[in-house]
């Protein structure tokens, strides 16, 4: 019996984990981009995004909790996928000189087999993101008509800035690629994981999840792209 | 269509587990298109035997590609290019003239090598010991269709244990992971009522077993299942998760 038996928890069971916290992440990432809409809405550009903003930030201590909780869904999903790739490694300690995809009914693909390399990466740029707009420089700004003249955080000016630099843009563009890549292998990936599996059910789920990886973070990818765009 | 075929192999030779291991060139020449890779190997052997030099070791017995005793892999690929084929029953004719085939044996910490492409896969039967096995009753014979079984059951019983245990499933994971051989044991036993009784035991000490003996876990690449010789779905692993979640809960 080893010191760290205690973190010895079953593969499919830690695949479990991975596919639930990564489903979450997944709804997460759609109400993002859902709420994203809001910079392209309101006059004066940004009031909407603004409010929006103040609107989450007003459920005080259960925004925080709910942050927390993302925070830890995060957490658990990065640790447990490098737990399980630091088994897989050692379950193969001599490599192959050749490797090759078989073709057919294989769903192993580059995406497939850089879950880890794109997830780190991603990990990255996930505290860049938080570094830059939501622990980002507080703006001031007063809408008359909301809140009782009350000011509130300017977050739409902290986009417009960050965005007008090219290097910002061209980071988010690459976080974008890795993120269409995780998500697709991982959003058909989850449902397998979870033992949700039929002839259609997964056909389908296969078929599109590269399709809505993409789709996701070309969502995501016009903000920068528009913005610096305008500027 | 020439009848004959020409082919530069590169094949790992490796004279005991602990032993470090490198690429062996072989230039064979005069292959007949006709004949299967392990044939192809046989005649490669003869020469290398006749002119003093050692033989490449392999596995094999039935050479029907039913015993699931042969298997290496061929540019990358278990049981090589071609789909649901052993090595066996794998045709010079699907080579071409001049090809050079990189030949490794199934890669994976708990197969240990034990010479050449010989690999030892003894850990699979670990797993079978671990849950591979249903009660029956001592006593006279049972009356044949004393228990009914519904024919899609049967059929997809049927469809799990077509599994032959070669390790392809496992040599072609890029995580090294034995689930679709595990789960196609689970299965197969799962689908029919006199597997019932040890279900939940079998799934939860199948898969210790399959973690304990080093694998690694699955991330559904399914690459397993395109190298399959028996061509086992991927279904299977979902329901040995399905069956492994309903223990838990």
């Amino acid at each position: 019996m080893g010191q760290f038996d205690f973190l010895k928890i079953s593969s499919i069971l830690k695949k479990i984990i991975i596919a639930v916290t990564g489903l979450s992440l997944f709804l997460f990432l759609i109400i993002h981009l859902l709420g994203n809409i809001t910079l392209f809405t309101g006059n004066p550009p940004g009031k909407d995004f603004n409010q929006y903003a103040h609107f989450l930030e007003s459920f005080g201590i259960l925004f925080t909790l709910a942050e927390l909780g993302l925070l830890a869904f995060f957490l658990v999903h990065l640790s447990t996928a490098l737990y399980s790739n630091f088994i897989n490694t050692s379950a193969r300690e001599s490599r192959y000189a050749v490797t090759s995809f078989a073709g057919g009914k294989s769903k192993k693909t580059y995406a497939s087999q850089s879950m880890v390399i794109t997830g780190v990466v991603l990990m990255a740029f996930l505290i860049w993101h938080v570094l830059q707009f939501r622990l980002g420089t507080y703006f001031d700004t007063i809408y008359l008509d909301y809140n009782n003249g009350e000011p509130i955080r300017d977050l739409y000016k902290n986009v417009t800035i960050e965005f007008t630099n090219l290097w910002v843009v061209l980071g988010y563009s690459v976080a974008m690629a890795m993120l269409s890549l995780h998500l697709g292998h991982g959003f058909w990936s989850s449902f397998q994981s979870l033992g949700i599996h039929g002839k259609s059910f997964t056909r389908i789920t296969y078929s599109i999840s590269y399709l809505l990886g993409t789709i996701i973070s070309i969502g995501f990818l016009i903000i920068p792209i528009y913005i610096y765009s305008i500027n | 269509m020439s009848e004959v075929i020409s082919l530069n192999l590169q094949v790992w030779k490796q004279s005991s587990n602990e032993d470090v291991g490198s690429f062996e060139f072989y230039s064979v020449k005069d292959i007949s298109i006709h004949i299967s890779f392990l044939e192809m190997l046989d005649v490669v052997n003869e020469n290398l035997q006749k002119e003093g030099k050692e033989p490449i070791a392999f596995d094999s017995d039935c050479r029907e590609g039913i015993c699931g005793t042969c298997g290496f892999v061929i540019d990358g690929v278990a049981h090589g290019p071609l789909a649901k084929t052993t090595v066996c029953q794998l045709h010079m004719r699907h080579f071409k003239n001049g090809q050079t085939l990189v030949i490794e044996p199934f890669r994976a910490t708990p197969f240990k090598i034990v010479k050449d492409l010989v690999v030892d896969r003894s850990s699979f039967d670990q797993i079978i010991q671990a849950g591979g096995y249903v009660t029956v009753s001592t006593g006279n014979a049972p009356d044949a269709n004393n228990i009914l079984i519904a024919k899609e059951n049967a059929e997809e019983a049927f469809d799990s244990a077509a599994c032959i245990g070669c390790g392809a499933c496992v040599a072609s994971c890029p995580n090294a992971s034995a689930a679709l051989f595990t789960s196609a044991k689970i299965s197969h036993l799962s689908h029919l009522p006199q597997g019932k009784i040890e279900e939940d035991e079998r799934v939860k000490s199948m898969v210790t077993t399959m973690d304990d003996e080093g694998f690694g876990s699955c991330s559904n690449h399914a690459e397993c299942e395109a190298v399959c010789p028996k061509g086992i779905s991927i279904s299977n692993i979902a329901l040995m998760r399905r069956n492994l979640i309903k223990t838990i809960l």
